[in-house]
């Protein structure tokens, strides 16, 4: 293999790291963002029925 | 807030056609050095970002309005930091690869940098080890402004001893070509912007979490508990 | 101030002395720990001597870190108590600081001669000079793990957060005391300056910034 391919591998490598990890911290955030906001709207609704 | 997310796709896909197409090869690193416009634009946000969790930290301690909210902010900055300091340590650790020949090495600059992301994943395990939420504020900024000590040490690490990481900003100017200088700027606008994105969101995260919690302790409150 | 931090020091010996909780395992691990470097590492190889320094300020480190960690739990229980006396805050850290040094100290009596016959080596020749790395060495990491042993303490994990927040800290002072060990085995005693310096940079540094910021850690 030549250098020149290594090293294109190499910055491919280092490009889809950094973006590897921004997209898993991402994907965390918006999970736990979704997740918080269904149990709150779970909750208000739940003392919707109760006050009625 | 809002219409910053559309301001920050542009220019990353700006940033991205300027660091791999647009400048042109180097001469010894050849197609390699490209690393550089990544590795420069996550490592420079990192300090940023830290440097700002650090004046959260003074004034949580230091003032006494606002705890709460700032707390949030404190949080979200040191995520956001410790994710651009794992960024700056991956893409470099491929970049030593290419060019010193080895992954690791124990040079003055990527050893403060391995000690800043522990200094940093230690602050995120304290706060989530300190259940009364008074006391995780102030204890966490405190070892906020302790672990920053590091950073401008990070910063200073190339200077003062002998390093073989390259320097870009020295006394006598930028060590960079003007095309590169443009290109590092548009990577570096890219990560802080999203970072700032980040760090919003992140924020807005924690104070719905907590509102979900009083509404709990309410309700239970509500059914006599 | 000074009356009353000699007064909860005096408290922590008199426990320490009666119970014997702190030195008393962590000495012991101490003496475990050189033996099992024997094992690992045969001693009677001569590479053994330039790794000397390491593994010496590692045991140190590791045993000392038993002991320190404990520091703020002694009264985890009636800690509030403690709190509400009127005394300086200041006082507090102080006398904990004192105990911690107090103990590493001892530890590192102990351990030094030991290491030095179970790995058959010697002290080196500039005793003294030894003697005040061994003692601004163990100031220092005393004083960080005062700093870190009084966060750790109010979590929920205790001691077993304090290995991640106090030894990343500690680096530099590892580096610091073990390259001056080094030097004084090696061929240049005098080189060992520049590490003591370094090695009283983290000293003060690590007395001054803990012992400003302690009073807002008391205050919830």
């Amino acid at each position: 293999m030549s250098v020149e391919k290594q090293f294109l591998e190499y910055v491919f490598f280092a490009y889809s790291a950094v973006f590897l990890l921004i997209f898993l911290f991402v994907t965390n955030v918006w999970r736990r963002t979704r997740r918080l906001e269904q149990q709150l709207s779970a909750l208000e609704g739940d003392g919707e029925k109760e006050t009625r | 807030m809002r219409y910053l997310r559309w301001v920050i796709l542009p220019l990353w896909l700006a940033a991205l056609y300027l660091a791999l197409i647009w400048v042109p090869d180097e001469r010894s690193l050849g197609v390699s050095y490209r690393i550089f416009y990544i590795h420069m634009g996550v490592a420079m946000s990192a300090l940023i970002v830290l440097t700002v969790n650090f004046v959260i930290s003074l004034l949580i301690v230091f003032m006494r309005g606002r705890r709460e909210q700032l707390d949030h902010y404190a949080q979200a900055t040191a995520e956001v930091g410790l994710l651009m300091t794992t960024a700056t340590l991956a893409s470099g650790m491929l970049w030593a690869k290419v060019a010193w020949g080895a992954y690791w090495t124990w040079d003055p600059r990527l050893t403060t940098t391995a000690i800043l992301w522990f200094l940093y994943a230690g602050y995120l395990l304290l706060r989530e080890a300190i259940d009364q939420p008074q006391k995780r504020i102030v204890y966490s900024a405190v070892y906020g402004l302790i672990v920053f000590i590091d950073v401008p040490i990070v910063y200073e690490s190339v200077r003062w001893w002998s390093s073989i990481h390259p320097v870009v900003f020295t006394e006598s100017g930028m060590n960079i070509t003007p095309q590169m200088f443009i290109a590092v700027l548009f990577f570096f606008f890219a990560m802080i912007l999203f970072s700032i994105d980040l760090i919003a969101l992140r924020a807005k995260q924690q104070a719905l979490r907590e509102k979900l919690e009083r509404l709990r302790e309410k309700r239970l409150g509500d059914l006599g508990y | 101030m000074i009356r009353s931090a000699g007064w909860i020091l005096w408290k922590d010996i008199t426990l320490e002395l009666r119970g014997r909780e702190l030195l008393l395992p962590a000495g012991v691990f101490g003496l475990v720990i050189a033996m099992l470097y024997g094992f690992a590492f045969d001693p009677s190889k001569s590479g053994l001597h330039g790794m000397f320094p390491g593994l010496l300020w590692l045991g140190i480190f590791f045993a000392s870190f038993l002991a320190v960690g404990r520091a703020f739990s002694i009264e985890a229980d009636s800690a509030q108590q403690l709190l509400l006396a009127p005394i300086d805050r200041g006082a507090l850290f102080v006398a904990k600081l004192a105990l911690n040094v107090l103990l590493t100290l001892v530890l590192a009596a102990v351990m030094t001669p030991a290491f030095t016959v179970l790995l058959q080596t010697a002290l080196p020749a500039e005793v003294g000079t030894f003697l005040v790395i061994e003692a601004l060495g163990l100031v220092g990491f005393a004083a960080a793990g005062t700093a870190m042993g009084a966060l750790a303490a109010q979590t929920r994990l205790r001691e077993l957060l304090l290995p991640v927040l106090l030894l990343p800290f500690t680096s530099p002072l590892l580096l610091g005391v073990v390259s001056a060990t080094s030097a004084l085995y090696g061929p240049t005693p005098a080189a060992a300056s520049s590490w003591i310096g370094l090695i009283a940079i983290f000293d003060v540094i690590f007395i001054v910034v803990p012992a400003l910021l302690f009073e807002f850690l008391t205050e919830v």
